[in-house]
Order: structure tokens, then C-alpha cells, then sequence
């Protein structure tokens, strides 16, 4: 089921929590709603639950609007960041219990409350009750109980912020191979930018109400459409800096970054990921002031020219404190940025 | 000087207990008199200086006493009450708790608060007019004029709205997005998850209405229509200085709620320790 | 959205009903009562309007009476009440052995009908074959005439009220003492800090809610006192109305007399002294919400 959204806004006492979002997402994606707190994710997402009335604007899932349609009618499954499972009942019961509210026979209910618990490998603690289960086993109850009753989409508040960093990580790769076989147009709302990029087909940055990108996640993150989308994806966090153009030169407080570009003269923002600086022998030459170790790589805290920046390099290269050493930033990654903070192109 | 220290320690923990020991058998004195006495002879009663306990316990003093009166017909009222008024209590307590807590409707704050303001109105100073409407009700001595005043209760409904209160409205959300009605959530999730603290309620308003007084008193004036208490308190007057019997009679009213309380101590505890630190 | 707002009412409707019915309605007519005079419940006729219910409350010795013996009554059982029951909460509290056991023990008059275990007392009140004045043999006092002569009648009601406020104190005190840290006790022991100054220090002004409620709900119960006296006193309020209280004071205008007016103004009275108790009550414990 693909789902179409139209100029959504919703609005709280004069204030815009979603502001005129429309985008389309295709049947069977798996779309990763990111931003900081209070961006309008989670409004978002409970206006396509049904459960936040839009102010403005049209949803449909396929052909059929269901802007107005009351949640129980919209064929959603909904999984809750604190997985809002019942505690007075066994897990069985939970699963069952959204199809036995649709009048399914027991017997029958069982039966696939046992299908789903396989899917999502929980089949053995059926007789258990929430409380005796682990965060994980409590998320996975979760996703059963929503996909059970065999929905067209599912849509999930920040599935993963109640577990634990490792957990976390297993979790969403179970939550992607969930989906990928049951094939089910899904929406996850997260403001972890490392989970969207690792999971979602596309995600659709969001800030202030206001829908930033949306796109896969590679392509993001080479040309994020402005600062904001650069400086959210992405760790260690993008460098931003002042730079000059002048006859065809980007350069910083007097350092040249890059000659021969097509972009008139003035005054830009720029950003440079860590991981776009190459050790070059021909590079600028700059001081190691700090270095962490993070495993692979080195993470240098330098300057360049007066603006202090982080440079991601390969431990091989054996850099202590104070050390100097020479890098360029790779053809195509320099972004610039206009005077609205728009990406104006990578040079 | 450890040993010193071990003294005094003895000291203050035999103090401890001894006062302890003193305070609880100050608390279970009538309790232990009360039994004592209806079990003694008549002779024993009036014994000076007085026995505590009976040489032989007289067993058949509760017969006499249980026919003297109609106590069967007073304890059947009295169960009558105080079923249907909890009955009542519980549907009316988890039908506003509910609304209180989950559903929006206009004027949901000031109609909690004003539900709120009626705490401080003494029951005492209603009476009176409450007398009034029952009598124009044509309700003296029925059922009804016992129970019906009784079955809404809006301390038990602050109380029950505060447990709702706690369970996460995601759960509400969830069971919506399942199809499950507002009445289907109240019944299947609502009550069994919030069922302690129901049960407490329950308890509470069984205590409180079998130990209930004044208000039946007023109401009824047959013989057929009184409770327990009331028929006690007319026992002790038309039983003179029977007291052998008088004791026994109490016993009636006041065992069958201590064997509550002896088993359901958890849940009365609890529930009087949460309203008392709330209210 | 409308659909819902209905449902609202729907859910709430039976209590609503008996509400109005009978706690506001009560609640406006016994205070459009109160300024009628010789009002009748028959046929709600009256022959005055004004301030005479009022007057004759205030001008009757009786309702002063019960003023008054509520006040001695305060007096007496809220502190003895509230001393002896944190006394015995800090110990239950303390590292003892049957902690359950006392707790239900001392429990146990909050649960049992005041009439019955009244009319226990009244038993043992009694002065001829009574256990307490037998008790009281042993310490060399002559028996006592508890419920028959007026000047031990409020001393016998003071007594029953306090063994019977206790199981209600201990419980809320107990809860109280729960809430306190342990920490701050392990502090204390530290800096080697004396029992009593650890009581004095850490256990009272941990547990000054409770105590403040406590003596709020003594007061405004105290005012209430009607089935006390009732059992003690085999329905009269004591010799020459000697242990009258304001609620009995009520119920014998209105049951007895048929006074209506009078019973509905006394009624006011009470309300108002309840409402102002209750008002001090939200002032305190609001304020140290706030800190």
C-alpha cells in the first residue's frame, strides 16, 4: 500500500507542529521519520495512525483517503515507544486480542497469534506476561501484536529508544528483516540519525514542522538539501565553517581550499565531513591539537585557519597530540551554502 | 566499653517491646472483654471483683441472644445494604474514574473539581435534607432509601481516577488502533489492570456501610427493616443489664468484619494509607 | 468529536445523578433553611426570613455546651492521639520482630463498628462490675461513676476517642516514617548523632505532614463525634447532656425537636468550621509542596 500525504498540517494554538508536509511513500518502503525532539515526527506520525486529528491537509493509503476514517478503520498496526503492551495479560493474549476485538474465533486468533510469534521469534514465551520479559522480547511482543492482524501499514514511535546500545542494534535489524518479509509499507519515527540511515529506504528529515528532504539515505548524506540536513547526519558531525570566494577560489581565514569553481564571489557557509579530509603530502598542513582513538579510525581536533575542525583518518597512520600532518579535502566535498542556507553545489 | 553499650541497647529493646506489648493489649482489651463477656453466666457478669475470663464458656449465650431479636432478619438486611451499596459503589466509581481519566467531553475540569469540592461538605450537615427527599420519595423504610444515597462515592472515584491516572495512555491509543471500544478497554484493561486497587475500594465501602448507623436509623422504622447496628442499639436498651447477652450480640456485628480484615489486611491497610496521605 | 463529548456525560451520568440529588441540592437548601424561620418539612411552609435560627443557636446553652466540650474534647484526644500513636509508629518502625503482627493489631479499632465496640466500652465503663474501675482498683482509686455523673462523662468519651483515633494515626504515621530515607538515618549514625536528636532532627520534621494532617482530621472529626456518644450513652448525651457534641447537637434539633431551622443553621456552623480546618489544612501542605 503506498500512502500520500498532502499539505499536512497540524496546528496547537497558533503554533505549527507539522506544517504544510506532503510527500508519497511507495508500497512496501520502509521510511524513516527523522529529527530532533519536537519537530513534528511523532505528531506525524499519530495523525497517519488517526489517533491526532489534522488541522489541515489530505492522507491517503492508496486510492482511498483516510484523513477522516477513525483509527480502528485504517488497517494500521502501531507500536508504541514504551510498546504499550497490556500487563495484566499473557503474551498470547496480547497478540490476540486485536483480532478478537475483530471478532475472530479464538481457536483461529491462536493460530496466528503462534504465526506471528514465530516471525518475530517469541513463540516460547506465549504463556509469559510482559513484566517477565526483557525490553527487546517486550518490543518484539509489540510488533506481533501490530502486524497480527495483517495491516497495510505499520507505523512505529522510536522503537528502539527504550533498549539498551547493543540491543538497540539488534533490534533494528530484526525490525528490517520483519519487514522486509512481511513486505509491509512501514514508517518509523526516530531521532537517532545512524538508525534511519542503517534501515530506512528513504527518510524524511523534518524540523520545526517543516519537511527538510526526504530521500534514501545515501543521497542524503552527500547532498543534504541544507545546513540543517548536513549538520544532523552524520557522526562525528559535520564541520561548518566561513569561507571566501573569490575569482573562482574557496578559501578559509586565507587558507585555499579549492580552485577553478563556477560560483560568484562572496561570502558562504561551508560544511566538510570529517571523513572527506585525504592525507596528502600536497595538502595544507595542520597541527594534531587532540586525538581520540576510535577503533578504525582517528579522530584529529585541528584548525583550520582559525576554525577549529575534527579530521576522521585511518589509525594506521600513527598521529599523537601535537603532531602535524598535511591533508585535502576530496573533489566533491565541499558543501556550500547560500544566504537561506540551501545547498548551492559540491565542489 | 562495648559491653556497656550492649546493656544499654538490651535495656531500651526490652523497653521497646514492653511498651509495644503494653500499647496492643490497651488496643485488644475491649475486644478480649467483649468475647470474655459474652460468654459468661449471668452470675459471672455481676461478679465483683470482676473475672476476666468465664470459668466455662457459655456458647448457648448466642442463641439466646440471636432469638431475643430478630437478629437473622437484621443480619440479612445488613448484607442486603451492604452488597447492593459496594454493587453500586464499583459500577458508578469505574464508570467516572474512566470518564475522569480517558475520555474528553466539555467541562471535564469543572465538573471534577466541583466533584472535588464536595470532600470538604460534612455528610452530617446533609442529612436533614436528604431525610426530606427520601421521605417525599415515599422511601421510608425500604431498600432503596438505604442504598441508593449511598452508591456513588466521590472520594472512591478521586481514588480510582488516580490509579487510572497511572496507566500510560498509550495503552488507550493501542487498544484504539485495535478496535476495541471505550466500554471493551474499561472492562477487558482498565478494571483487571487497576483490579487492587477495586478490590480495596470494595473492601472499604463493605466496612464502612456494614458499620453504617445513623443513616438507617433515620430511614426505617420497622423492626423488619433494621441493621445490624440498629438493632443492637435497641437490643442493649430492651436487654437491661444482660450484658452476657448484649456482648454476644456485638460479637455478631463486629466478627464477621474483623474475619474481613483479618484476611484482607493487605488490601484495607493499603487502601486507607493511600487515601489517608491523598485526601 | 461531538459523538465523544456525549459518551463523556454518558459515563459519569449515575454519578452525577446521585450527587446532585444528594450532596448539592442538601447542600443549597440547608443553607436556604437555615435563614427560615419555624420551617416546616411538611409542607415547606415558614414565618420569617432572617438571621433568627442563627440567633437562637448562638442563645441556646446547649449548642454552646457542645461548642464547648468539642473543644476540651481537641484538646485532649488530637495531642494524647498523636503522641502516643508516633511513639508507637517509630517503634513498629524500628527493627523489631512481629512488625506485622502489631501493625494489624493496632489497626484493628479503625475497622470495627463504632456502636458495637461503644457499647463494649460502655460495658466496661460500667461502675459497679465495669473492668476499668477494677483496673483502676489497683492503684488504690475508688470505682467512678463514668457514665452517670457529668463530670466523667467527657473524660469517658476522651478515652474511647483516643483508643479508637489511634489505629487511623499509627497507620498514617507508619506510612510516613516509610517515606523518610534511610539514608539520612545511615548519615546520622556517621556523625554519631543521639537518639533523640535523631528523632527530634530527622523522624518529626520528615513526618510533619502527617502530623499536621493528622491533627486536622482529628479536629474535624471531633466535630462530627455522634455514634460515640450514642453507644456510650445508650442514645442520650450523657447525664444532664454533659457529653453533648456540635453533630449530636444537630441530629436532636432536627430528630427530637423538629427544629429545622436550627438543625440546618447548626449545620452551616459546622460546615463553615470544617471548610475553615480544611483551608488550613491545603495552606500548609501547599506550602511545602512549593519548598
Amino acid at each position: 500500500m503506498d500512502i500520500r500525504i498532502e499539505n499536512l498540517t497540524k496546528t496547537y494554538n497558533d503554533c505549527h507542529a507539522v506544517d504544510h508536509m506532503s510527500l508519497t511513500i511507495n508500497d512496501g518502503e520502509l521510511v524513516g521519520l527523522l529529527g530532533p525532539s519536537g519537530c513534528g515526527k511523532s505528531t506525524t506520525l499519530f495523525m497517519l495512525a488517526g489517533l491526532t486529528e489534522p488541522t489541515e491537509g489530505k492522507i491517503f493509503f492508496g486510492d482511498r483517503d483516510v484523513t477522516k476514517i477513525p483509527p480502528e478503520d485504517r488497517e494500521i498496526g502501531l507500536v508504541f515507544q514504551n510498546y504499550a503492551l497490556y500487563p495484566h495479560m499473557t503474551v498470547e493474549d496480547n497478540i490476540t486480542f486485536p483480532l478478537i476485538n475483530r471478532g475472530m474465533k479464538k481457536a483461529l486468533a491462536r493460530e496466528k497469534a503462534l504465526e506471528m510469534a514465530k516471525l518475530v521469534k517469541i513463540d516460547q514465551l506465549m504463556k509469559r506476561r510482559p513484566g517477565e520479559l526483557s525490553g527487546g522480547q517486550q518490543q518484539r511482543v509489540a510488533i506481533a501484536r501490530a502486524l497480527v492482524k495483517k495491516p497495510q501499514v505499520l507505523l512505529l514511535d522510536e522503537p528502539l529508544s527504550n533498549l539498551d546500545a547493543k540491543l538497540r542494534v539488534e533490534t533494528r535489524e530484526e525490525i528490517r528483516r520483519i519487514q522486509q518479509e512481511v513486505k509491509i509499507t512501514t514508517i518509523f519515527v526516530t531521532h537517532d540519525q545512524e538508525e534511519a540511515m542503517s534501515i530506512s529506504d528513504k527518510i524524511a528529515v523534518m524540523k520545526k514542522g517543516v519537511l527538510q528532504q526526504y530521500e534514501i539515505p545515501q543521497s542524503m548524506y552527500l547532498n543534504p538539501a541544507n545546513e540543517f540536513v548536513a549538520g544532523f547526519l552524520g557522526m562525528p558531525e559535520i564541520n561548518m565553517m566561513e569561507v571566501d570566494v573569490k575569482a573562482g577560489v574557496i578559501s578559509t581565514s586565507g587558507i585555499t581550499l579549492r580552485e577553478g569553481v563556477k560560483i560568484p564571489d562572496g561570502h558562504y557557509h561551508a560544511g566538510i565531513r570529517p571523513e572527506s579530509f585525504r592525507v596528502a603530502e600536497d595538502g595544507i598542513s595542520m597541527n594534531a591539537e587532540r586525538v581520540r582513538m576510535t577503533g578504525r579510525d582517528l579522530l584529529l581536533f585541528t584548525k583550520l585557519g582559525n576554525t577549529p575542525v575534527r579530521v576522521l583518518v585511518h589509525s594506521d597512520l600513527q598521529l599523537a597530540a601535537s603532531d602535524s600532518f598535511k591533508a585535502s579535502v576530496r573533489e566533491g566535498h565541499i558543501l556550500v551554502f547560500d544566504k537561506e542556507e540551501n545547498l548551492m553545489g559540491r565542489y | 566499653m562495648p559491653s556497656k553499650r550492649k546493656v544499654i541497647a538490651l535495656i531500651l529493646n526490652i523497653l521497646k517491646y514492653a511498651f509495644l506489648i503494653a500499647g496492643a493489649i490497651f488496643t485488644v482489651l475491649p475486644f478480649v472483654w467483649m468475647i470474655a463477656s459474652s460468654l459468661k453466666t449471668p452470675a459471672e457478669i455481676v461478679q465483683v471483683p470482676p473475672a476476666i475470663f468465664p470459668k466455662a464458656a457459655q456458647w448457648s449465650n448466642y442463641k439466646v441472644a440471636w432469638n431475643a431479636a430478630p437478629f437473622a432478619k437484621y443480619l440479612l438486611n445488613t448484607v442486603i445494604v451492604t452488597v447492593c451499596t459496594t454493587i453500586g459503589v464499583l459500577i458508578t466509581t469505574v464508570l467516572s474514574a474512566f470518564a475522569f481519566s480517558r475520555l474528553e467531553f466539555p467541562g471535564k475540569k469543572l465538573i471534577f473539581s466541583l466533584f472535588l469540592a464536595t470532600l470538604m461538605i460534612p455528610g452530617e450537615m446533609l442529612i436533614i435534607t436528604n431525610y426530606i427527599t427520601i421521605m417525599k420519595l415515599q422511601w421510608i423504610d425500604t431498600y432503596q432509601a438505604m442504598i441508593v444515597p449511598w452508591i456513588s462515592s466521590v472520594f472512591y472515584i478521586y481514588l480510582l481516577t488516580q490509579f487510572f491516572m497511572q496507566v500510560p495512555n498509550e495503552l488507550y491509543l493501542a487498544a484504539k488502533v485495535d478496535k476495541c471500544s471505550d466500554l471493551k478497554f474499561m472492562l477487558r484493561i482498565m478494571v483487571p489492570m487497576n483490579k487492587q486497587a477495586i478490590i480495596t475500594i470494595a473492601i472499604l465501602n463493605i466496612i464502612s456501610s456494614w458499620n453504617a448507623f445513623l443513616w438507617p436509623l433515620l430511614v426505617t422504622n420497622s423492626d423488619g427493616m433494621r441493621v445490624l447496628s440498629h438493632g443492637l442499639i435497641r437490643f442493649q436498651t430492651e436487654a437491661g443489664a444482660s450484658y452476657e447477652l448484649i456482648m454476644a450480640a456485638s460479637c455478631i456485628l463486629v466478627m464477621p468484619i474483623i474475619i474481613v480484615y483479618l484476611f484482607l489486611r493487605k488490601y484495607i491497610i493499603e487502601g486507607v494509607t493511600r487515601s489517608g496521605l491523598k485526601g | 468529536m461531538e459523538k465523544k463529548s456525549f459518551k463523556g456525560y454518558l459515563y459519569l451520568l449515575p454519578s452525577l445523578i446521585i450527587m446532585v440529588v444528594f450532596t448539592l441540592y442538601p447542600l443549597i437548601k440547608a443553607v436556604v433553611m437555615s435563614f427560615l424561620g419555624d420551617y416546616s418539612i411538611i409542607d415547606g411552609s415558614y414565618k420569617s426570613i432572617g438571621f433568627e435560627n442563627y440567633q437562637a443557636l448562638f442563645a441556646d446553652k446547649n449548642f454552646i455546651k457542645a461548642l464547648c466540650n468539642t473543644g476540651i474534647y481537641v484538646v485532649f484526644v488530637v495531642p494524647c492521639s498523636i503522641i502516643i500513636s508516633l511513639f508507637i509508629a517509630v517503634l513498629i518502625n524500628s527493627k523489631i520482630k512481629g512488625k506485622a503482627f502489631f501493625q494489624t493489631v493496632y489497626f484493628l479499632p479503625y475497622v470495627t463498628s463504632v456502636i458495637a465496640i461503644g457499647i463494649v466500652w460502655s460495658w466496661m465503663f460500667n461502675s459497679e462490675y465495669g473492668l476499668i474501675n477494677y483496673i483502676l482498683g489497683f492503684f488504690g482509686i475508688e470505682p467512678i461513676q463514668w457514665l452517670n455523673q457529668p463530670q466523667y462523662a467527657l473524660p469517658a468519651l476522651i478515652i474511647f476517642a483516643i483508643w479508637k483515633s489511634m489505629a487511623f494515626n499509627i497507620l498514617i504515621f507508619l506510612a510516613g516514617l516509610q517515606t523518610i530515607s534511610e539514608d539520612l538515618y545511615k548519615a546520622a549514625r556517621i556523625d554519631a548523632t543521639p537518639r533523640f536528636r535523631v528523632f527530634t532532627r530527622i523522624t518529626v520534621p520528615g513526618i510533619m505532614p502527617m502530623i499536621v494532617y493528622a491533627s486536622i482530621m482529628g479536629m474535624i472529626s471531633a466535630f462530627k463525634v455522634y455514634n460515640e456518644v450514642f453507644a456510650l450513652f445508650k442514645g442520650k448525651a450523657g447525664p444532664a447532656n454533659s457529653a453533648i457534641t456540635v453533630v449530636y447537637y444537630i441530629y436532636d434539633k432536627f430528630y427530637n425537636s423538629n427544629k429545622y431551622g436550627i438543625a440546618a443553621a447548626g449545620s452551616i456552623v459546622l460546615f463553615l468550621i470544617i471548610l475553615a480546618l480544611t483551608q488550613v489544612q491545603l495552606r500548609v501542605t501547599g506550602k511545602r509542596k512549593k519548598k
